[in-house]
């Protein structure tokens, strides 16, 4: 399995397509940031940290989405079209390692490259004007490790339907009908789906208070309902771990042709 | 059932026929993709929870897209033809699980209760100014809420938020159910006439129902109503099960309506006595006819009538005065997004000269039932008919970011005071007299308004009652069951207490000037002459 891992990570490192992706998406997020900065200052207010996670957190949750979909497609199903999997089991290699090698070289990559993406206008807002006194940083260091278990759980889903359809551009393809789907729902907020369960964890309360004449006050509560923690926790487990237990199930006796 | 719901079902039911047909099919065709249309249910399921959320009721639903999974993990053939019969079988408990049972798509009213009354107790402004004990009122409402859960019930979560609302004696405070409105069912029954409270202190019938037995009984408008249902007609309104869910800011506007809820208590008959026309007392027995809230609502709006024109419209009442009626405390949506109320302060003064150059000196400013809306507005009728010089608006309590709330000194019991707001007059009307005609309805910015005339040499306020008394700014926050409105941004006024609203003595900072009596000449002129009886007192006033 060490050895599928380590020709997985060799390959994505010559994909061309996830690398742009990645990198324009990382570029989208450091020029939207800097969009974000300026429309505030004009209107005389200085977008925080905090202003910015509680305000924006949801668009970073929707662009993260889109990346999943063409990274766990291309690290996963990659090599798919020219039967890299068939070598791999004549080479020796059992049908657990080739699919628990991809599974977890799909999870180990993508995870923290969304992260990275997620992240990336958070991290230049702060170190232009620092995280600000209205959010709390603990809520939402707790919100974003929840995050991590519906992006895994988004993930896993994906490498279903690849295993099933065996084509990345198919998976590319079906993911974003998800995720368009998902966003038809998202004020639901519910759990049930990956992409509402992001938008739930990456939705703050926002309060808003009023003068006669002066701004608005804003106050942003990060607490979550324990129902939400625990929802999100299980229907994660369950649903990310039932695909990957189904998508081996299938692949175990699936003819590679 | 909802849609959605139905949908899942169908397509769980749909797919297990379809899938115990082509049971067998997988293994005759060379891909085995076919297996994937086993998962096809459980996703869409997935996708149609996430939409319509989950439902208790609909689990049999639920259940039977996991079990046609069986169908992609195992491929005998009898395996998968068992399962798409259990998956049938389940799906099809559905529909009388869910039609017969009455907690169906329900909210989850105590949750949600306990989520609003957490913001509530956060941002709520008048806490302190009230003296309210908000565990009392959790302990006191949070088992209602419970109560509706376990029944089912969205009249009892209706109820009980209406209750709720009422324990805060503010006019700001309000929920509005997402779930049917059952307010018709707390008002009782309509027969064929409204009581209300005359300013000497008895009980008038009003809004009797013309050629009715009512009539033929010898009730009509104006007649004193001595009891009601074998009780004094203010006890009986204590009777109504819609008392407790209302209440007034002011003592005085409540004393005006305390006999309003009593022609709806009753059976399907009910014992009236009254003071007949030769000055005897009689007793008659009256049928329901109807739905009281219906007969509620007509009646009030005669009390409660404003000129009938468009807002911010004019209309000539008189050769010497004229009327510029201000239903709510908008202009347009550009001036609401920019700030910038100067084109509606150019149009307003423009009509001003074109009114003083015709002759007009009498000027009737009407503010009844205006629910409120913007400060600037306020500021700008303010501005154009307040004598010249600087006059104070209101003050802003003091925001802190880091506390997220507004400074109180707990110790002086004092609020911290913030940005001091004024206008500066320009008198346009010339200190020519004018009138502010308010009544209960007249709340928020409109209470502003007729906060800051009053104290003017050329302005009277005038009414049957002073207006609402609810003067915060106010903010919502919906959940499942509804909206529920507090208010939530603090004003004080000069002597840094809570600007117009009252305390726990229910005496609004808000009066009037003068108090116009609501009297049988009252009744009559409304009633039976369809005039607008405030409108003379203030044309009678302005002519002394």
């Amino acid at each position: 399995m060490r050895n599928i891992i380590k020709s997985q990570l060799y390959q994505l490192k010559f994909n061309r397509i996830t690398i742009m992706v990645f990198v324009a998406l990382i570029a989208f997020g450091i020029v939207q940031a800097f969009v974000q900065m300026d429309i505030n200052l004009r209107n005389g207010k200085l977008l925080t940290g905090g202003d910015y996670a509680a305000l924006n957190s949801s668009m970073q949750v929707v662009v993260a989405q889109m990346f999943i979909v063409v990274c766990a497609a291309q690290t996963c199903f990659g090599d798919f079209v020219d039967k890299t999997t068939n070598y791999e089991l004549m080479s020796g290699h059992t049908r657990a390692q080739v699919y628990f090698g991809r599974v977890i070289t799909t999870l180990v990559v993508t995870v923290p490259a969304t992260l990275i993406i997620m992240l990336t206008p958070e991290i230049v807002v702060i170190a232009v004007n620092g995280w600000g006194t209205k959010l709390d940083i603990g809520g939402m260091l707790i919100r974003l490790a929840l995050m991590v278990l519906p992006l895994t759980r988004y993930i896993c889903e994906m490498m279903l339907i690849g295993f099933i359809m065996k084509n990345p551009y198919i998976v590319m393809g079906v993911g974003y009908v998800y995720f368009a789907l998902g966003m038809q729902f998202y004020e639901s907020q519910s759990l049930f789906l990956a992409s509402t369960n992001l938008i739930a964890l990456s939705t703050v309360n926002v309060w808003t208070t009023f003068g006669l004449d002066s701004e608005l006050n804003y106050v942003y509560d990060t607490g979550l309902d324990y129902t939400v923690i625990l929802g999100t926790i299980a229907i994660s487990l369950l649903v990310g771990g039932g695909c990957v237990l189904l998508g081996y199930i299938f692949f175990k006796k699936d003819d590679q042709n | 059932m909802i849609a959605l719901d139905t949908v899942l079902a169908v397509v769980v039911l749909l797919s297990a026929l379809a899938l115990f047909v082509v049971a067998g099919y997988a293994e005759k065709l060379v891909s085995t993709r076919w297996r994937a249309l086993y998962c096809l249910p459980a996703s869409l399921c997935l996708i149609l929870m996430g939409a319509a959320g989950f439902e208790l009721c609909m689990m049999t639903g639920y259940i039977g897209a996991a079990v046609l999974l069986v169908g992609f993990i195992w491929e005998n053939v009898k395996v998968r033809r068992g399962a798409s019969i259990a998956a049938a079988l389940l799906a099809v408990l559905c529909f009388p699980i869910c039609e017969s049972n009455m907690g169906y798509r329900l909210p989850d009213f105590a949750a949600d209760f306990r989520e609003s009354f957490a913001v509530m107790k956060d941002h709520y402004v008048l806490t302190e100014h009230k003296e309210i004990d908000w565990d009392a009122l959790y302990d006191e409402y949070h088992p209602r809420f419970q109560q509706a859960d376990t029944e089912g019930s969205e009249k009892i979560a209706q109820a009980a938020w209406n209750s709720f609302c009422a324990e805060f004696y503010d006019g700001h405070v309000g929920f509005m159910p997402s779930f049917e409105d059952h307010s018709e069912e707390f008002y009782g029954n309509d027969y064929g006439l409204m009581l209300m409270r005359l300013s000497d202190g008895s009980i008038a019938a009003v809004g009797v129902e013309p050629d009715s037995a009512v009539t033929e009984a010898g009730i009509h408008n104006g007649t004193i109503v001595t009891s009601w249902d074998g009780m004094d007609p203010v006890e009986a309104s204590k009777k109504s099960e819609m008392y407790e869910q209302i209440s007034y800011t002011d003592k005085d506007i409540a004393e005006f309506y305390s006999a309003m809820l009593a022609a709806g208590v009753g059976d399907s008959t009910v014992d009236v006595s009254f003071i007949a026309d030769n000055g005897e007392e009689k007793t008659v027995t009256l049928s329901k006819m109807g739905k009281f809230i219906d007969r509620m609502d007509d009646t009030l709006a005669i009390i409660s009538q404003g000129v009938e024109v468009g807002n911010l419209e004019w209309a000539e009442i008189d050769e010497n005065t004229v009327c510029l009626r201000i239903k709510s405390m908008m202009y347009d949506t550009k001036a609401a997004t920019d700030g910038n109320y100067s084109r509606m302060k150019n149009n307003l003064y423009a009509e001003v000269e074109e009114y003083k150059a015709a002759g007009y000196t009498n000027l009737v400013i009407d503010l009844r039932s205006n629910g409120g809306g913007a400060s600037d507005v306020v500021k700008v009728i303010g501005e154009l008919f307040a004598p010249v010089g600087e006059h104070y608006y209101a003050t802003d309590g003091k925001w802190d970011d880091t506390l997220g709330n507004y400074v109180y000194n707990v110790e002086t019991g004092e609020y911290a005071e913030g940005e001091k707001h004024y206008f500066t007059g320009e008198n346009t009307w010339d200190s020519n007299p004018i009138v502010l005609l308010v009544n209960a309805g007249s709340a928020s910015a409109a209470d502003h308004l007729a906060m800051v005339m009053r104290g003017m040499d050329n302005v009277t306020v005038m009414g049957f009652t002073e207006p609402n008394g609810s003067a915060q700014g106010v903010a919502g926050y919906t959940t499942e069951s509804g909206m529920l409105a507090f208010s939530c941004s603090l004003l004080l006024d000069e002597n840094g207490d809570v600007f117009i609203d009252s305390d726990t003595d229910m005496e609004s900072g808000d009066d009037l000037d003068i108090k116009v009596p609501f009297d049988s000449e009252a009744i009559k002129v409304l009633f039976e002459d369809g005039e607008d009886y405030l409108m003379n007192k203030a044309i009678e006033h302005m002519s002394k």
